[in-house]
């Protein structure tokens, strides 16, 4: 017998096996249900790791050409749904399953949990616009909280720096996946918010799949952001859907790139606002001083003082009335009194005794005594009276003397 | 016209101060405003203070870069943030 025998070798008998493996179609399309663990990503792109439950194991490989459509990173303890074919790797003598196609297991409960958080924490105003804090304009200072090895954070420092190089920036490491993430990042929030410096808090992580984001989908996380005082941009980066997070946020970024563009302006537009409000206080003074000087102008052009001479015309026309009338006035009354003294003069003129003469009439007096003689009582015969007339007067001797009574009222 | 008027400018952080002459051209731009002339030039000079400061802040700012961690005796110390410490 021992010269029949065949002896193998090892690759022999491993191909021959893994023929058979080919061949068997039931090997061929294989759906299992496990839990990812030794998960490695080679730097090839190809996937390794270990499908387990409870009570087997088996290896398993992804390679790249199957894995690049996959929308989610694998990792360990991830519940998955794998499809593929068992073959042997004929080096090792291991037989191993063949990952075409990869799904989460599970699924369908986490979003069915994250859908009744949402929902309760939206009836509580969790996400209502009027809780949304404003972003400062000037921004001192941006804490950022999210995992100091990640892409996220040097993203963020980058295009931070890029944009304004005056802006200051604090890390505030923390896990961002697993079981103590939703901790760690309620932690820093609220430790953020003890500190004084602090103006913007942009809180997140790079893309991954909804077990890795689940941090951000914590009750604890939503409610550390709803009761931070400093404003909170949201930086998650993930596929389509928001994450409870992104909803609590002041402000929600797609992607940690850009929430430092929407944390801090870009430099240049700050000089350039600064330079418009120069402008407006030089143009404000300025129209300020020439609506001044217009005004100036235009009181020192009023008519008054254009045309002071005027300001008196008024007064002198009054002085020239006045005049005016005080002489009128004088004329009247001169004239008023020159009228009463002619009329005066001619009654005087009628008392006149020499008019009197003039008409005809004499005086006469007592040559002895120089009296007027005014009646014939005064008279007695061979007494001698001066008669006076108007020119010239004759002396004679009275021979007799006759009463007449009736001539009486004369004297008068 | 007390709104911090008062307060040293060199006192004042960027923010602060770009606040603060926002508020002094909107009250010299007010229409209605009862300035007199000495109050208006008074505002403005302050207002070309403000703005000279803001701009020094912006040119002499030098940005730092820190990272929180927990020293030795378990207490929070801020240290530079090095890039290149942290690769992916």
């Amino acid at each position: 017998m021992e010269m029949n025998r065949q002896i193998f070798t090892i690759e022999q008998v491993n191909n021959y096996v893994k023929s058979l493996m080919d061949k068997n179609p039931v090997l061929q399309n294989l759906w299992i249900r496990g839990e990812i663990s030794n998960f490695k990503l080679h730097s090839s792109g190809h996937m390794y790791f270990t499908l387990k439950d409870n009570q087997a194991r088996i290896k398993c490989v992804f390679f790249k050409n199957y894995a690049y459509s996959l929308n989610f990173v694998p990792t360990d303890g991830m519940s998955v749904i794998v499809r593929g074919n068992i073959s042997l790797y004929t080096r090792d003598g291991q037989y191993q399953l063949y990952v075409q196609h990869m799904e989460r297991d599970g699924i369908g409960e986490l979003y069915a949990a994250l859908e009744a958080l949402k929902e309760k924490l939206m009836k509580e105003g969790l996400f209502s616009q009027e809780h949304k804090k404003p972003l400062p304009a000037y921004p001192r200072k941006i804490g950022i909280i999210t995992s100091h090895t990640g892409a996220a954070v040097h993203d963020v420092i980058k295009v931070i720096s890029k944009r304004n190089p005056t802006v200051d920036i604090l890390v505030i490491p923390v896990a961002v996946q697993g079981e103590n993430a939703k901790d760690q990042i309620s932690a820093a929030i609220n430790y953020a918010n003890t500190r004084e410096d602090i103006d913007i808090l942009i809180v997140g992580r790079g893309g991954g799949s909804i077990e890795e984001l689940w941090a951000f989908n914590e009750e604890k996380v939503a409610r550390a952001i709803f009761g931070s005082r400093i404003p909170i941009i949201s930086a998650v980066g993930h596929e389509t859907d928001f994450t409870i997070a992104d909803l609590v946020a002041d402000v929600r970024a797609p992607t940690p790139s850009s929430a430092g563009e929407i944390a801090v302006a870009e430099i240049s537009s700050i000089h350039e606002a600064l330079e418009g409000l120069d402008r407006r206080l030089q143009d404000t003074m300025t129209n300020k001083l020439k609506e001044l000087s217009n005004y100036l102008d235009k009181l020192s052009n009023s008519y008054v003082l254009k045309y002071p001479e005027r300001l008196f015309a008024a007064y002198e026309q009054r002085l020239d009335y006045a005049t005016e009338k005080i002489i009128t006035n004088m004329d009247n009354f001169i004239s008023a009194k020159s009228d009463s003294f002619l009329r005066a003069v001619s009654y005087l003129e009628a008392l006149n005794p020499l008019s009197v003469m003039m008409r005809g009439f004499s005086i006469v007096t007592d040559m002895e005594k120089g009296n007027i003689i005014r009646s014939v009582d005064e008279l007695h015969e061979n007494m001698q009276v001066k008669i006076h007339l108007t020119d010239g007067n004759a002396t004679c001797n009275i021979t007799s003397k006759e009463k007449e009574p009736a001539n009486e009222n004369w004297s008068r | 016209m007390k709104t911090g008027a008062d307060k040293d400018i060199s006192s004042l952080n960027f923010e602060e101060a770009i606040a603060e002459l926002e508020e002094i051209i909107d009250k010299l731009e007010g229409r209605e405003s009862s300035l007199t002339l000495e109050e208006a030039v008074e505002l403005y000079k302050r207002g070309i203070l403000l703005s000279q400061h803001c701009k020094e802040k912006l040119e002499k700012a030098q940005q730092e870069i820190n990272i929180l961690i927990k020293n030795k005796d378990g207490e929070l110390e801020e240290i530079p943030f090095l890039e290149e410490q942290y690769g992916d």
